[in-house]
């Protein structure tokens, strides 16, 4: 195979990469050294000018300093005898970071603001055994940030495997899917409401803080007390339509940066997905390491024909899925979604036997999330007289009404579908997910039954997977058991690689 | 590998359900008994001493009701640990383990070998001296799958810990045979380190 680099000699990362080197270690000493830098720039008077510009200067050219000798020392090589990949840095601190080969679970080539500005590449080591990122190489050209990669990822497979592929290797990977502006506008539109009024709520606080500690609070309280001249009605009606625009440019807004182009291609057997406005996000999957692929989609999404899917792969830990390793695909119409799920588990779900829940499921969310409740509010009204009786009716009604609604659908929608390959829940309200797993994922099934559930013979099932539990609950527990019966026979007898 | 894609019939299957689960050791009830029992000891200790230095006037005037709720609830304890220890079952089949518990709430949990990463084996001190021992089966599904066994007779929690183990090896060659230097090693480390372990499991 044709290379440009040669790898098994030390290698030093671009030269310009010193720039990204430098703007990083800046940007840390700025963090660190902010209080130092506003005292004295508040207390300037009291100081020569000069002698001022000379300390900036002075740790400015340090920095630089130090940035260049990071980069001298920072040097990576592939050590072909002992299949190793190996990391030198440290200026004074020496440290070798030395990873095998077969350790290697993934390769991730991302950019950030800064790296876009020079154009250089970070490329990460992702390892087995570990929940950090072990290894990682800040400011590398994207040509041999490629190629180490593909060498990484060729020595981690077996020989064989390599001679097979190693036709397909000498194409470039095509893309395969790309989602549009209009299709990011509409998850834009249609998702995230719950995310974004969080972050509304995180740009109010942010921004009344900083006001107090200058001491302007008082600008908040004016306002406020300026809006109370207006009627209650159009003021909650105005807040409301504030609210509501609000949210949806946030949503936009953050949707747009952090999907903008996004783009999934094949890659051998994995595909790479890679996106981003500011920061270029490169992630690759494995089908293999596929474990949970979750579908959404609301009212909304279905009439703009949009979906969201989830991935969930297992985590690179091999011991513990302690973090879950989850990828988001927004707005993907009906054609690419089935595209995606091919790629990933070969073929659509097909339903033989479903699951529904009993409708006792219903009657128990009523029990707790209408008739208690509702019985506490009017108990504790009862006593303090706060709300006039029309008052109260009105606000029950409104609540009995919500919350009827969202049960009433979230039990309309709880199912569990079937088949000998795969095992598909759906469950939500107004977001409909659809978790899709293979029976031969699972790793361990725990059945559960309270006691008074006996006579009526009902019962739930989890099963736990390397990438999250998904459980099925009030459902007709002889079925249930036949299920888990089959769901440990195929476990036990399978012969696939789950991870 | 020859490959057939036959229909299953779920009938025909084993079925965990009825499985003849074996009772766990008569000795941990009184392992359970003596822990509950000191723990209760302890509390009833300090009420005495509260009233006896009549640091508060709450213990002073109310040490009757005191000792009595003491009572009822050592009572309840002594029959929620008994009943407990009634429902709780295990058992070894081919290819898995199922461990079945609970009063209020019944959960069987079910962990194939092959899905297995490590088994730790632990012993407290006070199971020492009654020979047991309590095993645990660690998956790749998160601490909440993992099946945790106590009150075994040491020599069968040791019988487990092979089995499983074994199959552990085997599996590793079978499929990750790259890997099977590592996962062997890291199944070994673990059994000293939790042979080790001198702490009891409560």
């Amino acid at each position: 195979m044709l290379t440009n680099f040669d790898f098994s000699v030390p290698q030093r990362q671009s030269l310009i990469g010193v720039f990204v080197l430098f703007a990083n270690t800046l940007q840390k000493s700025v963090r660190g050294l902010w209080p130092i830098l506003v005292v004295l720039f508040l207390k300037k008077d009291k100081y020569d000018p000069l002698y001022i510009y000379l300390v900036v200067i002075g740790i400015i050219v340090i920095i630089a300093l130090i940035a260049f000798l990071r980069y001298w020392f920072f040097k990576f090589y592939i050590d072909n005898k002992l299949e190793e990949f190996v990391i030198e840095n440290g200026i004074f601190n020496k440290t070798k970071t030395t990873i095998p080969f077969h350790k290697i679970q993934k390769v991730t080539i991302d950019q950030s603001l800064i790296q876009r500005i020079f154009s250089v590449y970070k490329l990460e080591l992702d390892t087995a055994g570990s929940d950090k990122k072990e290894a990682s190489i800040s400011a590398i050209s994207q040509e041999m940030a490629v190629e180490l990669r593909k060498h990484l990822l060729e020595n981690t497979k077996s020989d064989s495997e390599l001679n097979k592929e190693s036709l397909v290797q000498e194409e470039q990977p095509k893309s395969f899917i790309t989602i549009s502006l209009p299709s990011l506008l509409k998850i834009g539109f249609t998702a995230n409401y719950i995310t974004s009024f969080a972050y509304l709520i995180l740009i109010f606080s942010t921004i009344s803080e900083n006001l107090r500690q200058i001491g302007r609070d008082d600008l908040i309280d004016d306002n406020i007390s300026q809006l109370e001249h207006f009627p209650v009605v159009s003021l909650l009606l105005g807040f409301l339509l504030f609210v509501i625009t609000a949210i949806l440019v946030i949503n936009l807004f953050l949707t747009v940066v952090r999907y903008f182009n996004f783009t999934i291609k094949k890659d051998r057997k994995s595909f790479v997905l890679s996106y981003g406005l500011l920061n270029i996000k490169n992630t690759i999957i494995n089908p293999e390491k596929v474990q949970i692929i979750k579908l959404t989609q609301n009212f909304f999404q279905k009439k703009l024909n949009v979906n969201i899917i989830e991935i969930f792969q297992a985590s690179s830990d091999m011991k513990r899925a302690s973090t879950k390793d989850k990828t988001k695909i927004p707005g993907c119409n009906k054609i690419e979604k089935e595209q995606i799920i091919k790629l990933l588990i070969d073929k659509l779900p097909v339903t033989q036997i479903t699951l529904y829940p009993n409708i006792r499921k219903l009657l128990i969310g009523i029990f707790f999330y209408i008739i208690i409740p509702v019985s506490i509010g009017l108990m504790v009204n009862y006593y303090t007289n706060r709300f006039s009786l029309s008052y109260v009716a009105l606000m029950v009604l409104f609540y009995v009404l919500f919350m009827g609604l969202i049960l009433f659908f979230s039990y309309r929608n709880y199912r569990l579908f079937i088949s000998d390959e795969f095992i598909v829940k759906q469950s939500g309200a107004w977001d409909i997910n659809h978790e899709i797993v293979m029976p031969y994922k699972i790793q361990a099934v725990k059945t559960q039954q309270f006691f008074w559930q006996k006579i009526t013979n009902i019962g739930s099932v989890v099963f736990y997977t390397a990438g999250g539990r998904i459980s099925f609950s009030t459902a007709n527990y002889s079925e249930i058991k036949s299920q888990v019966n089959k769901w440990l026979y195929q476990v036990e007898i399978s012969k696939k690689n789950w991870m | 590998m020859e490959f057939t894609n036959q229909s299953i019939d779920i009938s025909t299957l084993p079925k965990f359900e009825e499985t003849v689960l074996q009772p766990l050791e008569k000795n941990y009830f009184k392992v359970m008994l003596i822990q509950f029992g000191i723990f209760y000891t302890l509390v009833l200790i300090a009420i005495f001493v509260l009233f006896f230095l009549e640091a508060d006037v709450f213990f002073k005037n109310n040490i009757s009701y005191l000792v009595l709720a003491w009572l009822v609830l050592s009572i309840i304890t002594f029959l929620y640990l008994k009943i407990s220890f009634a429902k709780k079952g295990f058992a070894l089949r081919e290819h898995d383990v199922i461990f079945k518990s609970g009063v209020v709430s019944e959960t069987t949990t079910i962990v194939t070998n092959n899905r297995v990463q490590h088994v730790a084996l632990h012993q407290g001190l006070l199971s020492r001296f009654f020979r047991l021992a309590s095993i645990e089966l660690f998956t790749a599904g998160g601490s909440a799958s993992d099946l945790k066994i106590k009150g075994l007779l040491l020599d069968d929690a040791k019988k487990i810990k092979e089995s499983v183990s074994l199959k552990i090896i085997e599996i590793t060659t079978e499929i990750l045979e790259q890997e099977e230097n590592t996962m062997q090693d890291e199944v070994q480390t673990s059994d000293k380190a939790n042979l080790n372990d001198e702490s009891d499991a409560n």
